[in-house]
């Protein structure tokens, strides 16, 4: 069975009334595992609703699907539903570091957000930056800080221009967009009359 | 320089601080403090754990009143804030309550993180709100400061009572000196002059981060490598950074 006809196997499982995920699989004849995940999938649909922990109905939107003609399709979702960052995540993290300093240069905020688990931060968050950038999140300062090297010839500064709220901004790079999960706005990034997106 | 935060023995107490916070007996003693003199390291610590986390941080200002810092807070905390001193406490509790119901979910440590709380510490009206948080609904409050905090709030004893933790930022030892220079300065460097740096920058993290940008440029220039560790003697005569007190220039001595 797809995930998508698990779904529809377990909104009939839970019709009208409410069921346990025990419940629902018993129901389907599956595993509980999977039943937990067509619940997850209906939830972020917003076709289902959480009762309490394990327990689950069919939401408002819900009842209205199961009886009308429509049809539930599944894959991926539009853009501009795409799941805020997790808390853990690097560009979360480096987020949060922005927000307190204001103004950075990349090296400070990979020392401040970065930690072994990290596979390259400093090229993850260049581009970030840059999205962030296009996007008028941040905005590159004239001057530059120093280097230490010999030759070098500084690090770039940025300020921090559109604090907009604590979830990290994410960056859509087919989409040529950055959506801001705390307004629900999305930032075009795409190159003035060019059409043509940088990859962040 | 390597962009890697270096976890040296002050950084340890901290974490080890807010882990004995976490088991803390009296669930109304939700305060730390964590004082030390400028250039330890407080700041960059206090700022990595906050974006690790996610826990607010608001920075104390000279003429905070109870009511601008409560301002502040909803400012931080995005919350549009209300004109009753009364209604914008109730609108932080609701927030901070809300916040950390979230971090419980998830397992992480809520916390507010007040940088130079000096400039509160003895502001009786702040310090009670503080305490209002704390006691209503166990938020945790990190004050960090410049070692006048502690003695500031012996002023307040029903305050003072309700800190669970206090950790001072010491000078970096030799050991913390030895971590630094493995882990960020990108040329090998021997102990010689590890000893040297350790002195002459009396542990003072600014002071050692100066050194590294010249035993690194030194380095680079000199074909410095893993058989060939930066020494002492190399450096004769070159300018390693500038002393705390005078301001001077230190000069790596004839050995």
């Amino acid at each position: 069975m797809t995930p998508g006809q698990l779904c529809i196997a377990a909104m009939g499982a839970l019709g009208t009334g409410c069921a346990s995920v025990d419940e629902m699989a018993a129901h389907m004849g599956i595993e509980r595992k999977r039943a937990s995940q067509a619940a997850c999938r209906l939830i972020r649909r917003g076709l289902v609703e959480r009762l309490e922990r394990g327990s689950y109905q069919l939401s408002e939107a819900g009842r209205t699907m199961l009886t009308s003609d429509d049809v539930l399709k599944f894959g991926q979702i539009s853009a501009n539903r795409r799941r805020a960052p997790s808390l853990g995540s690097l560009r979360q993290r480096a987020w949060n570091a922005m927000r307190l300093t204001r103004k950075f240069t990349l090296a400070d905020i990979v020392t401040l957000a970065a930690n072994e688990l990290d596979g390259n931060p400093e090229h993850n968050l260049h581009r970030y930056f840059r999205a962030l950038t296009l996007a008028g999140f941040l905005a590159e300062l004239p001057t530059r800080s120093p280097g230490t090297a010999l030759t070098s010839n500084g690090y770039k500064r940025w300020l921090l221009v559109r604090d907009s709220g604590e979830t990290a901004p994410t960056v859509q790079v087919r989409a040529g967009i950055v959506v801001d999960h705390n307004t629900g706005e999305t930032h075009s990034i795409l190159r003035p009359g060019e059409g043509r997106h940088v990859a962040p | 320089m390597k962009n890697v935060f270096v976890e040296t023995e002050n950084v340890s107490r901290f974490h080890a601080a807010l882990g004995a916070l976490d088991r803390r007996g009296a669930s109304e003693a939700c305060l730390l403090v964590v004082d030390g003199r400028p250039g330890l390291g407080k700041t960059t610590a206090l700022n990595r754990w906050a974006a690790q986390t996610g826990a607010v941080y608001v920075r104390a200002k000279a003429e905070w009143t109870a009511a601008w810092f409560l301002r502040d807070l909803l400012t931080e905390l995005r919350v549009q804030h209300a004109h009753a001193y009364s209604k914008n406490f109730e609108l932080a509790l609701g927030a901070l309550a809300s916040r950390q119901s979230a971090m419980i979910v998830q397992k992480r440590t809520f916390a507010v993180v007040i940088d130079e709380a000096d400039h509160i510490s003895r502001d009786g009206r702040i310090m009670e709100s503080i305490r209002d948080f704390s006691d209503l609904a166990d938020i945790v409050f990190v004050l960090v400061g410049m070692g006048r905090i502690r003695d500031n709030l012996v002023r307040f004893p029903q305050i003072i009572s309700r800190v669970a933790q206090f950790v001072r930022f010491d000078q970096s030892t030799r050991e913390d000196v030895r971590r630094f220079l493995d882990t960020i300065c990108e040329v090998p460097v021997a102990d010689d002059l590890c000893d040297f740096v350790h002195a002459v920058t009396e542990g003072y993290n600014r002071e050692i981060k100066e050194c590294i940008a010249t035993i690194e440029r030194f380095g680079r220039r000199n074909g410095a490598g893993p058989d060939n560790p930066v020494r002492i003697s190399d450096m004769a005569g070159q300018v390693i950074c500038n002393a705390r007190a005078t301001g001077l220039p230190i000069i790596v001595p004839e050995i």
